[in-house]
């Protein structure tokens, strides 16, 4: 019923790309639960299917086997941490892998949503280690990241961007200006900053380095519907700023893959648009600006707490 | 001075006894013991922070007077700031005028500058012992706000300010309260029915009341705290809550100077609430600081 009426509505008001806008895309996977060996194939094939289309791979971002929500997981399907690991480097063969990070109060405790670190409440000292322990998996297990992130719950601040700084990241693809992908720090700042939907920019922290940001644009998981996903983008994009870079984004779990190729397919199709992978980002093949930035060291520091640290 | 002060040794025969008769005695109230050290001691090691302690006042083996330092921990830019909140202050009637009130807080102080990396003591004292903490130099930081959000179709709406693409609610500068520690700490006492309410990445906590107005008998959810990441979706995130719950009346409760304030229409200042004083042990608060603070962070919430 509602897709019928959907249906209607866009036969009645169509949605359109606005002309003038000319982007340039790649996709991003937050990839949590390919210990299911159902997802694990989906998401593959679909790898597949999108390097078919587009030319270009998905990067995948993915979980550590420590991290306390995919243990949970890996528990519930009997899957060890040397076949996960084995799991990421068979999708490391159709798409380029990448680190996705969730962090906790307590890793024990995930389960409950207060313990989740998502924005303010958040503590420097479990979000050091627990990404700290992260690398140290991928490192055990011979991944390599390739200087990719992606946050998970869109958590990120100026003490994650340091410490992915320190640890050699190059792109992360974090900062949206979507609602759904909100996240309070990266809005301040991109406001802050003038930063307009699909532009990439770098972020230099003083002291300690740079990392450059492409944003994420909308999902792309499930709707059978071309003009969702265009609706969605329109509502975002800055009319003074019609060229634009982004990714679109998706989790494994909840990937609809036939109507997510579709939306590929018929994208593909358009005039103004085209498509790029980390390869491009990584090897500096793609002529895009990044916008310098300056993040202060004082936002790492405060005077008031020196004496409790 | 006829009498001595120290740290109560909770091990000690009788001592359970001694608390609950001072305190029942002084508050006229019939609290059991477990109902005291739910509300008054944390063991915080849930954090990895010290844990709460007691400070008694004995003349001879009598307790003559009692405050509770009970262990919270603040959050500012990432940083954990171990706080205690002094509560349950009491003196026996006989001990008055002695001085034993500002000698408990005195030496619990001490106590905590020799524990070391302690940020500040804190308190909501009510219109009889807000004077003393003036004596003893207290910050008055203020009252908190307030809003009632009626679940009724227009009511509803006018409590929330409408949230624009350019507003933002983001502070590496406010303290924060853990609501995951006090989530834990109010799950602990018996019978404290909190309930956590999660949506989009925003989370309302606190406790469903039941009141009676005008004949009409109604739910209310008494908010505790919140952790809002995703502010736009705010107003539907009440909504949601009040429709799971049934719930008529949903009473936010926070510091004046919290940056909560930002997503309600208007906020009036609740000039009968307890105010929030402060006494720095090893931190020095800036001139303006911002206390993100809900009605979770009292004793009695």
């Amino acid at each position: 019923m509602k897709q019928d009426l959907k249906r209607l509505l866009y036969t009645v008001r169509p949605q359109r790309l606005p002309r003038n806008l000319v982007l340039t895309t790649g996709y991003v996977f937050h990839t949590e639960e390919v210990y299911n060996d159902d997802i694990f194939r989906r998401l593959f094939d679909f790898c597949k299917g999108y390097t078919a289309i587009t030319g270009k791979q998905a990067i995948c971002t993915v979980m550590s086997g420590i991290s306390p929500k995919v243990r949970a997981g890996m528990r519930l399907f009997n899957c060890s941490e040397q076949k996960l690991a084995d799991l990421y480097h068979q999708l490391s063969s159709v798409a380029t892998i990448g680190y996705h990070g969730h962090f906790y109060f307590n890793a024990d405790l995930h389960q409950r949503h207060e313990a989740e670190i998502r924005s303010n409440n958040f503590s420097i000292v479990q979000l050091t280690e627990q990404f700290s322990n992260d690398l140290e998996w991928f490192k055990k297990h011979e991944l390599n990241h390739n200087d990719l992130y992606a946050g998970g719950w869109w958590f990120m601040n100026q003490h994650l961007l340091s410490l992915l700084i320190k640890a050699g990241f190059k792109y992360d693809f974090s900062f949206s200006k979507h609602r759904f992908f909100l996240n309070q720090f990266s809005l301040d700042f991109m406001i802050e900053h003038e930063i307009k939907t699909g532009e990439c920019f770098e972020i230099e922290v003083e002291t300690i380095g740079k990392i450059r940001e492409v944003q994420n644009l909308i999902g792309s998981s499930s709707s059978a519907f071309f003009e969702d996903y265009v609706r969605n983008l329109k509502r975002i994009i800055h009319p003074a700023h019609p060229k634009v870079v982004g990714m679109f984004n998706s989790h494994d779990y909840d990937l609809h893959p036939a109507n997510a190729l579709n939306f590929f397919t018929t994208l593909k199709q358009l005039p103004q648009v085209s498509f790029f992978d980390a390869a491009d980002l990584l090897d500096g093949r793609l002529n895009i600006d990044f916008r310098p930035t300056v993040l202060p060291v004082h936002r790492l520091q405060n005077d008031m707490l020196a004496s409790v640290r | 001075m006829d009498y001595t002060v120290s740290i109560i040794d909770l091990k000690s025969e009788g001592i359970d006894g001694k608390i609950t008769r001072l305190l029942n005695t002084t508050f006229g109230l019939r609290m059991s013991w477990e109902a005291i050290k739910a509300n008054t001691y944390y063991d915080n090691s849930f954090a990895g922070s010290p844990s709460s302690f007691y400070v008694g006042a004995f003349k001879g083996s009598e307790l003559v007077g009692f405050v509770a330092f009970k262990s919270h921990d603040f959050l500012v830019n990432g940083v954990v700031i171990n706080c205690f909140h002094h509560c349950f202050v009491a003196t026996a009637s006989s001990m008055r005028g002695k001085g034993v009130f500002p000698s408990l807080l005195a030496f619990g102080k001490s106590h905590l500058k020799a524990m070391g990396k302690i940020g500040f003591v804190y308190g909501v004292p009510n219109q009889f012992s807000g004077p003393v903490f003036k004596k003893l130099n207290y910050k008055n930081l203020g009252y908190f706000s307030k809003v009632n959000v009626i679940n009724t179709p227009i009511l509803f709406s006018s409590a929330f300010r409408e949230w624009h693409a350019d507003d933002t609610l983001f502070s590496d500068t406010a303290f924060f309260q853990n609501d995951y520690q006090l989530i834990d700490a109010k799950q602990k006492s018996p019978g404290s029915n909190i309930i956590v309410f999660e949506d989009l990445g925003n989370l309302i906590w606190g406790k469903l009341r039941r009141k009676k107005k005008g004949g009409m008998s109604f739910n209310y959810f008494s908010v505790g705290g919140m952790i809002v990441n995703k502010p736009y979706f705010f107003k539907s995130t009440v909504k949601k809550l009040c429709k799971q719950h049934k719930v008529l009346v949903v009473q936010f409760l926070f510091h004046h100077t919290s940056m909560f304030k930002k997503l309600f229409k208007r906020p009036v200042l609740a000039i009968h609430s307890e105010p929030l004083v402060v006494d720095e042990v090893e931190i020095s608060l800036p001139s303006e600081p911002i206390f993100n603070f809900m009605p979770g962070i009292k004793d009695h919430f």
